[in-house]
């Protein structure tokens, strides 16, 4: 994908670390994406990928863990957000950047109505009195598709199914019109068809209030239904990037095909089993040398274990892929 | 949920006539004694001996002097009458409750006040230096035994025998009115036991708070307030107590119970005449309806605690209700 | 693939009903209204195949799971196994049927006991049902069934928070087989897994089945998930089957307007052709 002329959100050469006692866990390793206004980034990823730490730590989020490193550059338009101090953090969030979370029954507190909650967030950041700031929570409640807003407010999390209380979430998140959505899962905990209804909201909201957004999922098919750019993690690492379209189509990275290869498939003969990747993720403590993949790659070469592989250009030009196999070798293997 | 209540209360009931039951039997029983002077206290004369046997009617069978107690108990609120005292048991119990109450509350409050914000510093310096000062201090505090630390208490600041004289020692609390009637001569007598039972208290509460809290602090619902862009002390202070205190609510009903039932050993270490000075000198004494009384007393409190603990948790948490 | 199409049934279901009090009442309690979770249910699970029975949350199909494994009681309706009715039978008289029926279920993290090493979870059904002549014995088949599941031996005295969620997968299926069951029930056994995992376990669920003659009940919340995985597949709503059909058949030409729901609901991922 292009750094275009004007981007909203500039990563590069994320690392993020921990320091536990079994060892430093490598959590982000050099990860580097951008998103412009308007677009949405999908970030596709098994777990610990890192995936959830990247966008937290954008968020600033992972500031407060014990012993964490984190080194890097993150820009918000013009802003540095890994150098800026808590109190200009605080009031970007919720406000320009906003965040939904994967289990709306964990994430929403429980203690709390939901109406308050919602007006909790707009008052953070707009000064503007108690009866304004519902009118404007209803408001954003309606909007997420909450059917009787009014009555809605008076709930609590626990007495609203797991869809409506996403939509409490996606309306708490965009109440202040923020100009970048994170949504971390926001679909994993929920039924298919409450899950497509989820992001057809989000889809139309984003076109509705111009938003930028960034969406990390462990669902290929998520991705494809709502993203404009894809960035596939592996181990800390983005090992592919690209333009939705061309990264189905076309995948470069032998990870991409192999999680291509292992999705349930609706299309296609009934009898094509998904095919598993051998092996499992990597400890993030004691990553495989060279090639974070290779020791479950079925291409590997020799010189894969020795050296690590960094985003190239690759396909039609606007995909990168990390992988040395050199190309007529790629458009061979490709599923 | 009005149902729920009603039907605590029916065996708020059953549990008193239980205890009722248990405690008299036990007494009944003890082989070493024998049932009059165990009413009548020690070193009876002959006559209250003899209008003992005559008022308890005690050649009849247990199960019937149980039922006469429980008739007197149910129809006239009438607890026996305590020899050793010469007094009717209900109205020692009504006079040395003010005593009780006006300890417990004020020990309560002192102890909140202390443990509570212990607690939250603690839990927001989970690990390091601050966290490992007051939780180990805590943990002295609670180790030390509450009557130890009354009597180095009145040791060092006793206004008679202390080291430093600042505060009114044991023996203070005034012979006429309560701490509503007499509040110049009871407050003061009272610091010395407050401090001492809210020590221990608080100590417990402490750690309570900052296990709780530290837990709470790490549910999803506080990184999506920190996400909200809301100021730390809002995460901490609304977010994170709120969720945090409803298990610290439900054992301070409890504890509430268990002190107003008597709390027997600062009371005897201060000589504060409630519930529990009085309980220690009926069993000293074998004044058994003395005893049943402060039982039966006792056991009333932690049940109704009990009660109110759990209509305050339903309360507290919406998402607990009771049908 | 096995092809139960033509085998007799292991299990029958009929007019299966599981109703779930709200108790009012000050002193004595009595039902004032009942939660329907399975509101007549009718099926057969032939010997040999895969049945698939799918449905979003709440449906009644995790019901429905433990109503056929006699973990629940059926207000009304007949569950019979292998031709026996077990439906009003006492925890005495399904002890032996235990053997035969076991459950895997969906969370990894919350169904293996974190106090107990995984080689005391895989040995206690055959602790239990005392298989084996002794504890030397007992290890041994533990030891086998972890190896039959890909896991490595040598781990039998780890405890499951050292293992990944595929791994514990792994271990609550090596529970489930050491008895030598015939009809296993997995209740989604693969929802909580990434993609890649996911595969891995269907694939293992195969190869066990065909090694092991196993009948399986699938459940899931996807359709896609279990499209290669089942013979038959059944959708069910609301505490009901609103559509009962082969694999094939139902994937290409669904009747049922919620079954077509259900699979619009997929995402699509585009392909290359």
């Amino acid at each position: 994908m292009n750094a275009s002329a004007e981007t909203l959100l500039d990563v590069r050469d994320l690392r993020v670390s921990f320091a536990t006692p079994d060892g430093v866990v490598q959590a982000v390793d050099g990860v580097s994406f951008s998103v412009a206004p308007g677009r949405t980034l999908g970030i596709v990823g098994e777990s610990g990928s890192g995936k959830s730490a990247a966008v937290a730590t954008v968020m600033g989020l992972t500031r407060g863990a014990r012993n964490v490193t984190i080194a890097g550059e993150v820009r918000f338009g013009a802003r540095d957000l890994l150098g800026a101090g808590e109190e200009e953090l605080r009031r970007l969030r919720g406000n320009e950047i906003a965040m939904v979370f994967q289990d709306p029954m964990s994430s929403l507190h429980p203690l709390f109505r939901v109406g308050d909650q919602l007006v909790e967030a707009v008052r953070a950041h707009q000064a503007i009195g108690r009866r304004a700031a519902r009118i404007r929570a209803q408001d954003m409640l309606g909007l997420a598709g909450v059917p009787e807003p009014g009555r809605r407010m008076e709930a609590y999390p626990h007495e609203l199914s797991g869809g409506l209380r996403q939509r409490v979430m996606i309306a708490m998140a965009l109440v202040n019109e923020p100009r970048l959505l994170i949504a971390d899962e926001p679909t994993t905990a929920l039924d298919v068809t409450v899950q497509a209804q989820i992001l057809e909201l989000l889809a139309r909201l984003r076109d509705e209030l111009g938003m930028a957004m960034v969406l990390v999922t462990h669902d290929l098919g998520v991705v494809a239904q709502v993203a404009d750019d894809v960035a596939v993690m592996y181990a800390g690492r983005i090992v592919e990037t690209g333009p939705g379209r061309p990264l189905f189509l076309l995948p470069q990275h032998p990870y991409t095909w192999g999680l291509l290869r292992s999705m349930p498939r609706l299309d296609g003969p009934r009898d094509a089993w998904p095919v598993p990747i051998a092996g499992r993720p990597p400890s993030p403590i004691a990553p495989p040398s060279g090639c974070r993949f290779h020791p479950r790659c079925p291409y590997a070469l020799a010189q894969c274990s020795a050296i690590d592989p960094v985003l190239q250009p690759a396909g039609d030009g606007t995909q990168r892929a990390a992988c040395i196999l050199p190309a007529p070798v790629r458009q061979a293997a490709r599923p | 949920m009005g149902a729920y209540v009603v039907r605590r209360l029916l065996w708020l009931i059953v549990v008193l006539t239980a205890i009722s039951l248990v405690t008299f039997v036990i007494f009944y029983v003890l082989p070493s004694s024998d049932p009059v002077l165990l009413r009548a206290g020690k070193n009876p004369s002959p006559e209250v001996v003899q209008s003992i046997t005559h008022t308890l009617g005690l050649d009849r069978p247990w199960y019937v002097q149980y039922g006469k107690y429980m008739e007197r108990l149910v129809l006239h609120l009438d607890l026996g009458h305590s020899y050793q005292n010469d007094a009717s048991v209900r109205h020692l119990l009504w006079d040395r409750l003010p005593a009780t109450l006006a300890l417990a509350f004020g020990a309560m409050v002192l102890w909140l006040l202390i443990g509570i914000p212990l607690g939250i510093f603690s839990a927001m310096r989970h690990r390091r230096a601050g966290d490992r000062a007051a939780m180990g201090v805590s943990l002295l505090l609670i180790s030390a035994p509450v009557y130890w630390l009354g009597l180095v208490a009145l040791y060092v600041f006793s206004k008679d025998i202390g080291k430093l004289p600042w505060l009114e020692g044991a023996d203070t609390y005034p012979t006429h009115g309560t701490i509503f009637t007499n509040p110049g001569e009871v407050v003061p007598s009272l610091i010395l036991p407050w401090i001492v039972l809210a020590i221990s208290f608080a100590a417990i509460y402490a750690r309570f708070v900052r296990g709780s809290l530290v837990e709470v602090m790490r549910e999803d619902y506080i990184r999506t307030a920190r996400a909200k862009g809301l100021p730390e002390r809002t995460v901490v202070l609304k977010h994170g107590m709120r969720a945090a205190m409803t298990p610290v609510v439900t054992i301070l009903g409890l504890d509430l119970g268990i002190l107003l039932g008597g709390a027997i050993l600062v009371e005897t270490v201060f000589n504060v005449p409630g519930i529990g000075r009085l309980a220690y000198d009926s069993i000293q004494t074998s004044d058994l309806p003395m005893i049943q009384g402060t039982v039966l007393v006792g056991a009333f409190f932690i049940v109704v605690l009990t009660l109110v603990v759990d209509l305050a948790y339903a309360f507290l948490d919406p998402r607990v209700r009771y049908r | 693939m096995s092809a139960g199409v033509h085998s007799p049934a292991l299990v029958e279901v009929r007019d299966l009903v599981k109703d779930f009090p709200v108790r009012r009442g000050v002193v004595f309690q009595r039902d004032a209204g009942t939660v329907r979770a399975v509101d007549g249910v009718s099926f057969d699970i032939r010997a040999g195949e895969t049945l698939g029975l799918v449905g979003e949350s709440g449906c009644g199909k995790s019901t429905t799971a433990r109503l056929i494994t006699r973990l629940l009681a059926p207000t009304s309706g007949t569950v019979s196994y292998d031709g026996r009715d077990i439906s009003t039978l006492d925890r005495r008289e399904l002890l032996p049927l235990r053997r035969e029926m076991q459950l895997v279920f969906q969370d990894p993290y919350a169904s293996l006991d974190p106090r107990m090493t995984i080689g005391a979870i895989v040995g206690e059904p055959l602790r239990i049902h005392r298989v084996g002549s002794g504890g030397a014995e007992r290890r041994a088949r533990v030891r086998d069934l972890l190896d039959r599941v890909g896991l490595d031996p040598e781990h039998h005295n780890r405890y499951p928070h050292e293992f990944s969620g595929g791994q514990r997968q792994r271990v609550g299926i090596a529970r489930a087989i050491a008895l030598g069951p015939r009809l296993i029930v997995a209740d989604e056994p693969v929802s909580a897994l990434d993609v890649s995992i996911q595969a891995q376990i269907l694939a293992l669920l195969r190869e066990l089945q065909a090694e092991l003659g196993l009948t399986i009940l699938f459940i899931a919340h996807d359709l896609a998930v279990v499209r290669q995985a089942c013979d038959r597949v059944a959708v069910m709503r609301e505490g009901r089957i609103v559509e009962l059909a082969d694999a094939d058949a139902l994937y290409a030409a669904p009747q049922h307007p919620y079954t077509r729901a259900l699979l619009d609901a997929v995402p699509r991922v585009p392909r290359p052709e």
